[in-house]
């Protein structure tokens, strides 16, 4: 710590940097949360540890645990399989079909995560469409069961996740040089293997900070397994609210959460241990590249025994020569293309809900009607909700990407340590049950005299949107070239000119993708929303949550179909605007 | 738990909290109100129903505005009170929830001396606690699939529910943190009359659920989801709360699903008051309106799911709205009325039957 503070004046405009933020989370997210861990070691005014040795020593604690961190795990590889044709298929593609994958991956975030997981119960379920057309076409006699046990839930959690993977991977995929890999190709490699051994390792920090924000944010996961699951296996979160929610049992669901985020930072510490130790950026990236680099061609020589006879074979053989030809890149897109049909196809099912409305689940084409739009529409608290959110969700965007480029920038000056320290404190947030910071922050916003405010919720939503639009940042300042920064300060250039010219320019898209990260995280949040909105501050996805846990309200497939469309209109007028200016450009 | 809720608060908060707690109908009687009250809802087909019948007319009789705030969680009432914020006057409550809370110290007595006089003898049994008034009573019962089950040779009772042999097909029942649980339907499929249900013999409950375990699709947790996995078929036979069902037939719409009213189970709802809320005489005064015979029956007839918490109500009640109405005796003959006095019941370290139940029911679904 003393090397740390006696550095030179560049270095203490780090540290200035860096306090900012840090008071934000201090004020904002540690002091509260100190005080409702403090309740974990009180019952009936008494100091214990009661509660900590319940939750070791019981089967079902110490189970929920282990399902807790399975889903995540399986969650984040799930993900990654499935995130990579995606991101490969939108950094490769031309502008229209990225647009059509982007629109496909993004949609499912404007609906609430309740909605999506009853739209998947229809879709997975013994009558759904999976089956019927299984058992139309005669491949199976039976429905399977594909919902309502694990494969149930990875489907959703999977679904809900991409998003986050996909941008991830596509930020490191963005800035890769194409023509190493042909180079490999004119060396002779093949298709595979130049994919495998030059594309693949130079994606590694997308792969490493898209399974870091996929794991940890799935840690958290609460209405998707409820849904979709059995509920036979809870997981610590869905108890932390059971014993908050329905027992008023504060002191045990904080001892939970305490415990939840304990054994993530040892997880976190672990990898950073393993991982990630005793590298500076540049080597960081370059180290994380050369072990990806190490597994593959180790598989690589295995399926070399298998290739040789093969070759042999083949060359034995005059006539008509074939070669395999890999992994085309229009094979990956193809399988990209379908990746984004099926994530937008529930969403798809709940806009047709609400034109062809319906008793049952099923959509009656016969019944065209606008009806619950018209219901939607006239209802100023449904309108209220959706405009509240945007505001809240754009200012949110903002705040949390500020903070988010300030730290990773002022953490690169950092030593290793130092860093590791100071990025756990940044992701810490994204551990904590979002339910026990829901009554963290309101017993702080009470004493603030903030309750039912907007800025409640917009600082309540920021908090929440640090830890992944901060991954995102420091993953884009990591890939950063400082060659470039270094020979702008050897030109003479200021270093506030060096920041407004080279820095944020190079940055400039990865802050947008953080920015939009940071709006979605705020958007699609109910935990927060549960406990901040207020009369006077709702959001559209508590307005959804209350209508579809007591009533089912039709109004809210109006609700998504409105957001979707909004979301289709805007991501295109993006497009719209780019491509006219880029052609002014040119 | 309550003393340390108090004192911890109190740390917290300081005299603001100490104020709430002192604070009484005595006080507040006193003081005049600006002519708003904080209702907190879901908002939904209900609440339109209830502005249409009830809160309208009281507006225009009485000046005073109900204003629709989010509906609230527990934990986040209990927020509320011990931070002196709160804001809201109403909201809708579980019997249970008013035990919880008003043994917490978060709910504000009923002054029913505001009230008409005779009211409490007009409410039905146990509509009239200390800390909250019965609206409506509502209820769950056997659902089952229209398509799969012709009427006739449908499930009857909670036996037919657990025979599977005759009644082929997966299952679907609540879990039970719902209002309306799996173990009084266990105990009546084990043959348990309905009249010695209390008090719950769990070991019996956990031993019939034992039998059914196998055909549960799943235990739902909210009452959509429940009715969720019925329209959708992934369960063929199941319980759940009736109001929408009846909702929709009365309507004329076709859920594809039938309700079996024998043996359903019907519960007191109740509208409860937070501590320290800030309109607690419009409050009185809108519960007074709502509680007047004919208001009340005007709100029931047009949302013919619930039945009526007073008895001098029954003259206006609309005749076809009745076949379908949970606490009609002449039409729904084995109605069990539940209980929640033994569910909030607490054992020596001050644990309620409802807390051990949820323990062992999460020990036992794992296994």
């Amino acid at each position: 710590m003393t090397r740390f503070l006696m550095v030179g004046r560049r270095e203490r405009a780090v540290v200035l940097l860096l306090a900012g933020p840090l008071l934000f989370l201090l004020c904002f997210f540690y002091i509260p949360l100190a005080q409702t861990l403090w309740m974990s070691f009180w019952e009936r005014g008494v100091f214990t540890l009661d509660n900590y040795q319940q939750a070791l020593s019981s089967a079902l604690y110490l189970n929920a645990f282990a399902w807790t961190f399975e889903l995540a795990f399986f969650t984040a590889f799930l993900t990654l399989i499935v995130g990579y044709p995606v991101a490969y298929a939108m950094s490769t593609s031309g502008p229209r079909l990225r647009l059509f994958i982007l629109i496909c991956i993004i949609i499912p975030f404007w609906t609430s995560a309740l909605v999506r997981a009853f739209a998947w119960v229809g879709i997975l379920g013994r009558e759904g469409i999976v089956n019927s057309s299984l058992m139309y076409l005669s491949i199976i006699s039976s429905p399977m069961q594909l919902v309502f046990n694990p494969t149930g839930v990875f489907i959703g959690t999977v679904h809900v996740m991409l998003p986050y993977m996909v941008l991830c991977l596509y930020s490191s995929m963005h800035s890769i040089d194409r023509s190493l890999i042909r180079a490999a190709e004119t060396l002779g490699a093949g298709r595979i293997r130049s994919f495998l051994l030059v594309y693949v390792p130079q994606t590694a920090p997308g792969i490493i900070s898209g399974l870091l924000l996929v794991f940890i944010v799935s840690l958290g996961f609460f209405i998707t397994p409820a849904v979709l699951g059995s509920n036979q296996r809870p997981t610590v979160v869905v108890l932390v609210e059971r014993h908050m929610g329905v027992l008023l049992d504060w002191s045990m669901a904080a001892a939970l959460s305490s415990l939840l985020l304990a054994t993530t930072l040892v997880l976190f510490a672990v990898f950073n241990r393993y991982v990630r130790a005793g590298h500076s950026a540049p080597e960081l990236q370059g180290a994380e590249a050369i072990s990806l680099y190490r597994m593959v061609a180790k598989i690589d020589r295995g399926l070399g025994a298998i290739r040789a006879p093969l070759r042999r074979w083949r060359s034995d053989r005059p006539g008509r020569r074939w070669r395999f030809r890999g992994p085309a890149p229009s094979f990956l897109t193809l399988i990209a293309i379908l990746i984004s049909a099926i994530v937008a196809f529930p969403i798809l099912l709940i806009v047709l809900v609400a034109f062809f409305p319906s008793t049952s689940n099923t959509i009656d084409f016969s019944n065209f009607s606008l009806e619950w739009f018209e219901l939607y529409f006239t209802r100023a608290e449904w309108v209220d909700a959706t405009l509240n959110s945007f505001r809240i969700a754009l200012l949110t965007a903002v705040l949390a990407s500020v903070i988010s480029l300030v730290t990773a920038l002022g953490l690169r000056r950092l030593s290793p340590g130092i860093r590791t320290a100071l990025m756990s404190i940044n992701l810490a947030p994204m551990i904590v049950p979002a339910v026990a910071y829901g009554v963290s922050a309101y017993f702080l916003f009470a004493q603030l005299g903030l309750i039912g405010t907007t800025l409640s919720l917009i600082i309540g939503h920021t908090i929440l949107a640090i830890p992944p639009t901060m991954l995102v940042m420091v993953a884009a300042v990591q890939s950063l070239d400082e060659r470039l920064e270094d020979a702008a300060a050897s030109l003479g250039a200021s270093p506030w000119r060096r920041l407004r010219y080279v820095t944020l320019p190079l940055l400039a898209p990865m802050a947008v993708v953080s920015a939009l990260i940071g709006f979605l995280t705020s958007f699609d949040d109910l935990a927060v929303a549960l406990f901040l909105a207020s009369s006077r501050a709702k959001t559209l996805p508590k307005q959804m949550y209350d209508s579809m846990l007591h009533d089912s309200d039709p109004r809210v497939a109006a609700a998504s179909a409105v957001l979707v469309g909004f979301t289709i209109v805007a991501l295109l007028a993006m497009h719209l605007l780019r491509s006219r200016s880029r052609t002014k450009i040119s | 738990m309550s003393e340390y809720t108090i004192s911890r608060r109190t740390l917290l908060t300081g005299a603001a909290a100490t104020t709430a707690v002192l604070a009484s109908s005595a006080v507040w009687a006193q003081q005049s109100e600006e002519p708003v009250i904080l209702y907190g809802t879901t908002g939904g087909i209900v609440e339109e129903v209830q502005r249409r019948t009830i809160f309208d007319p009281f507006t225009a009789a009485t000046g005073i505005k109900v204003v629709s705030v989010p509906y609230p969680k527990l934990a986040k009432v209990e927020a509320m009170v011990s931070t002196n914020t709160v804001d809201l006057d109403f909201w809708e409550i579980d019997g249970k929830e008013v035990g919880i809370l008003g043994r917490r110290n978060l709910l504000e007595p009923i002054d029913y001396s505001l009230l008409r006089s005779g009211l409490r003898e007009d409410l039905i049994p146990n509509a009239a606690l200390d800390h909250g008034v019965g609206t409506i009573v509502w209820g769950a019962g056997i659902v089952y699939s229209a398509s799969t089950f012709k009427e006739g040779a449908h499930p009857r009772s909670w036996a037919d529910v657990w025979d599977v042999s005759k009644f082929p097909g997966p299952r679907t029942l609540p879990d039970p943190a719902y209002h309306i649980g799996p173990i009084e339907a266990a105990l009546l499929a084990d043959g348990v009359p309905a009249d010695k249900l209390y008090p719950i013999d769990v070991d019996r409950a956990f031993a019939s659920l034992d039998k059914i375990k196998p055909h549960i699709v799943k235990f739902w947790s909210t009452s959509p989801e429940g009715l969720n996995l019925m329209t959708s078929g992934n369960a063929l036979v199941g319980m759940n709360t009736l109001g929408r069902v009846i909702v929709m037939k009365h309507e004329g719409k076709d859920p594809g699903i039938n309700i079996e009213f024998n043996q359903a189970m019907a519960k007191i709802s109740y509208w409860g008051m937070p501590k320290s809320a800030p309109h607690p005489k419009n409050f009185h005064r809108l519960l007074d309106f709502y509680l007047e015979p004919k208001n009340h029956a005007a709100f029931l007839n047009a949302y013919p799911a619930y039945g009526m918490t007073i008895t001098s109500a029954q003259p206006y009640i609309d005749p076809t709205t009745l076949p379908n109405r949970i606490n009609s005796p002449e039409k729904v003959p084995n109605l069990v009325m539940l209980n929640d006095a033994w569910w909030m019941e607490e054992d020596n370290s001050g644990r309620s039957n409802f807390e051990r139940v949820n323990e062992r029911w999460a020990s036992w679904i794992g296994n």
